[in-house]
């Protein structure tokens, strides 16, 4: 139980992480933009423990952490 | 004065995953599913009511700082619309900036939110993202007054999110991309081109 209060508040907030909006960026920028926050988003969700659901060949799929994809 | 920033949208949609990219550097956001979410992992059984209890002093605490920060909110029902009104009356100076994640395929919300909670984090019912999703527009609309601007993202099962539009009150200034998801085009558009008080 002293483990259960023992939670900072800290622990509870997340950042932004936006240097420039990508609606100001040029193509070139927002395409490394793009990049980098699609490697965030994965990175991020499997580091919670869940997969990426995107469309692959018209169907949705789950992409996990150990690299299997299933139809959803 | 302070700018609130809420990252709205209905569940599924990605506000907690990919709002932290629209929401400026190093600003703290607070998401009270996500706070609820670590009560559960830490063992408490009442993780949704001391969630919020934790959600709503935090709210207040950035509130008597006077600082920036942004929250995680549905908009899908009024009652959350109540809540930013409650953020807006403490201090008349603060700005309230929604950023609106939204899609036309609502079938990509329905399956985030049944893989996340297989995933073992919370459950939010079809019903009830249907329910958000009819929702949203409208309500948005019917409370535009409380808002200082609107950014919108368009949610795609394929892409990354994208900024597809910003209005900002102040001056009525209208930006948006040539081609816009049906959702803003049918409906938004028009509002927002007529001042967002039609």
């Amino acid at each position: 139980m002293a483990d259960q209060v023992n939670i900072s508040d800290e622990a509870f907030l997340k950042k932004g992480r936006m240097k420039k909006s990508p609606f100001e960026m040029k193509a070139e920028e927002l395409k490394t933009w793009e990049k980098k926050e699609k490697a965030y988003v994965r990175n991020y969700l499997f580091s919670v423990g869940q997969p990426l659901v995107y469309l692959k060949e018209g169907s949705m799929v789950a992409e996990y952490a150990d690299g299997r994809i299933e139809l959803i | 004065m302070a700018n609130i920033y809420i990252i709205a949208g209905p569940p599924g949609i990605g506000k907690s995953t990919s709002g932290g990219a629209v929401i400026p550097n190093d600003l703290t956001i607070l998401d009270p599913d996500q706070i609820a979410d670590r009560y559960k992992k830490n063992g408490f059984a009442d993780y949704k009511d001391i969630g919020n209890l934790k959600f709503n002093e935090l709210v207040k605490r950035e509130l008597f700082k006077g600082n920036d920060f942004g929250i995680e909110l549905n908009l899908g029902y009024q009652s959350h619309y109540d809540f930013v009104k409650s953020i807006k009356n403490f201090n008349k100076d603060n700005t309230i900036d929604v950023i609106l994640f939204f899609t036309d395929d609502i079938n990509l919300c329905f399956k985030r939110a049944e893989i996340r909670h297989q995933s073992g984090l919370h459950l939010v019912s079809p019903t009830t993202i249907k329910e958000m999703y009819q929702n949203t527009l409208p309500l948005l609309k019917t409370n535009f007054l409380q808002i200082s601007s609107l950014t919108a993202v368009n949610i795609t099962a394929g892409d990354s999110p994208k900024i597809v539009l910003q209005y900002y009150k102040k001056g009525r200034r209208l930006l948006m991309i040539k081609e816009l998801p049906e959702w803003l085009a049918n409906d938004l558009k028009g509002f927002l081109e007529s001042g967002g008080d039609d």
